[in-house]
């Protein structure tokens, strides 16, 4: 009989499991998971082949367990699916080399159980998987959501003490309202460029960065003119084209601008280049923010890093900035001037 | 003997807490010229000014910020003897954070308002709260 054949031979059919699993090129499984998982399972397999009508009610409950646990170790759903048919391969052999004496019949259930406990795994599997995702995405949303109402409320309230009347419009109250308003601006924006990036769509078009250039530096002059900054932009050769999805290249190059003002000194001055060479185009951004220091760099792309004083803004800006260029086919990096300050540069293949 | 100067009615205290600067501003512009403002920048900043002489009339708070939350702030003020008192408005940005206080049970006084809601409906809590006519 089938079962006792697996009872009698429980330790060996464990043993050339985990044998098969350590051959898998990928990741190994530990041995705390062969310990519970297909232990049990084999345990189980052994009682529901017992009973004149197996119920496989455990055997699912078991394979729901190993499929959750399996998510949570980081295994992939192919290993779920190998993990069981390992199983059924180990025993298959031993009985072959034992001549053990299983009928047709009792292979069959057999088979059932295991289809049974993989498609209840696999499923237990992506369920958690997307669990997982959502859970994350709620966070998400419900931070978004809190920015918002930040940026929403304070501009609110501060329109509310400027109808008061007894504030003028050339005060920090109506500065405030300014900020939140372009505050809203850039979330808003920074969802968008998100949302984009995240179902994949990137559109492309010509873009001649001469044009380009130009609209982003009428907002930017505002911007530098109301923090008390200069603002320098060299002109831009008429033959400098990229093919890029435009939006997503402007929120990148806004936003290292924006980053640019932020954190440069009052008084001192930004400055934006572009130029081509080789087939490629630079556009840099240089900022007067004093120098980050040695080894920062690179750190200013990973998500929610900020610097100093100003931390408005959920601290992905550069890290969005870089996913939409690398998106457009481009790369974006950093480079310190000690005491100076840092350059932008994003880099693009010439259209 | 010359008669003293009739004393002026001092200006209500209000202690109020968010880690937004954004916030900070708008709300202290907004009740500046009627109250005496003062502000704090989270949770623990909010307990220990509130902890402070002159003990503030009303407190308003966020709920979701760092290091200390609003309502474990809220809970804190309320197991202190001299403060257990003060009325609490919570400015909400998030709308899971109504739950949060329907489930946290914290003493009276307290009421909420939404940071998107007219400006109006918050004057008019702060009124009532100081038991000021709205």
């Amino acid at each position: 009989m089938l079962h006792e054949f697996l009872f009698a031979n429980r330790a060996a059919i464990i043993a050339r499991t985990r044998a098969k699993v350590a051959l898998r090129a990928a990741p190994r499984a530990t041995e705390a998971e062969l310990e519970s998982g297909i232990p049990l399972f084999l345990d189980q397999l052994i009682e529901a082949l017992r009973s004149p009508n197996p119920a496989n009610q455990a055997i699912v409950k078991s394979a729901s367990n190993h499929g959750r646990d399996l998510l949570k170790r980081g295994f992939t759903v192919a290993q779920v699916v190998y993990d069981y048919g390992d199983v059924c391969q180990a025993v298959t052999e031993l009985a072959a080399e034992t001549h053990a004496s299983i009928t047709a019949d009792e292979f069959h259930a057999f088979n059932g159980c295991l289809d049974d406990a993989i498609a209840q795994a696999v499923t237990e599997y992506g369920r958690s998987r997307e669990q997982s995702i959502t859970a994350q995405g709620t966070e998400r949303l419900g931070d978004l959501a809190h920015e918002l109402r930040n940026a929403l409320g304070a501009a609110m309230l501060s329109f509310h003490t400027l109808k008061t009347g007894s504030v003028g419009l050339g005060g920090s109250t109506a500065a405030l309202l300014d900020r939140s308003l372009r505050r809203l601006s850039i979330l808003i924006d920074s969802t968008v460029t998100q949302v984009r990036l995240e179902s994949s769509s990137v559109t492309s078009e010509r873009v001649s960065l001469n044009q380009f250039i130009e609209e982003i530096e009428v907002v930017a002059s505002m911007e530098a003119n109301a923090r008390g900054l200069a603002l320098s932009v060299a002109p831009v050769p008429a033959s400098i084209e990229v093919m890029v999805d435009r939006e997503l290249l402007a929120g990148a190059i806004t936003n290292l601008i924006q980053n640019a003002l932020k954190f440069t000194r009052t008084g001192g001055r930004v400055s934006i280049k572009t130029t081509a060479a080789n087939g490629r185009v630079r556009i840099d951004v240089e900022d007067e923010c004093g120098g980050l220091g040695p080894g920062k760099a690179e750190g200013l792309f990973r998500p929610f890093e900020q610097r100093a004083t100003d931390r408005t803004g959920l601290g992905l800006g550069l890290s969005i900035s870089r996913r939409s260029v690398e998106a457009i086919g481009g790369h974006i990096g950093v480079r310190d001037v000690p005491g100076v300050g840092c350059v932008f540069t994003v880099e693009l293949p010439h259209a | 003997m010359s008669a003293e100067p009739p004393t002026q009615p001092s200006r209500k205290l209000i202690l109020f807490v968010d880690d937004d600067e954004g916030m900070r501003a708008a709300i202290y512009g907004l009740l500046s010229p009627r109250y005496h403002v003062i502000l704090a920048v989270d949770g623990a900043d909010g307990l220990t000014k509130a902890k402070e002489a002159p003990r503030p009339d009303l407190i308003i708070s966020d709920i979701g910020m760092p290091l200390l939350d609003g309502i474990a702030m809220a809970n804190q003020i309320r197991e202190n003897e001299t403060l257990c008192a003060i009325p609490i408005i919570f400015l909400t940005g998030q709308m899971s954070a109504l739950r949060l206080l329907a489930e946290a049970h914290i003493g009276l006084p307290f009421t909420h308002v939404a940071k998107s809601a007219d400006p109006i409906v918050l004057e008019t809590k702060v009124k009532r709260a100081l038991g000021e006519a709205a």
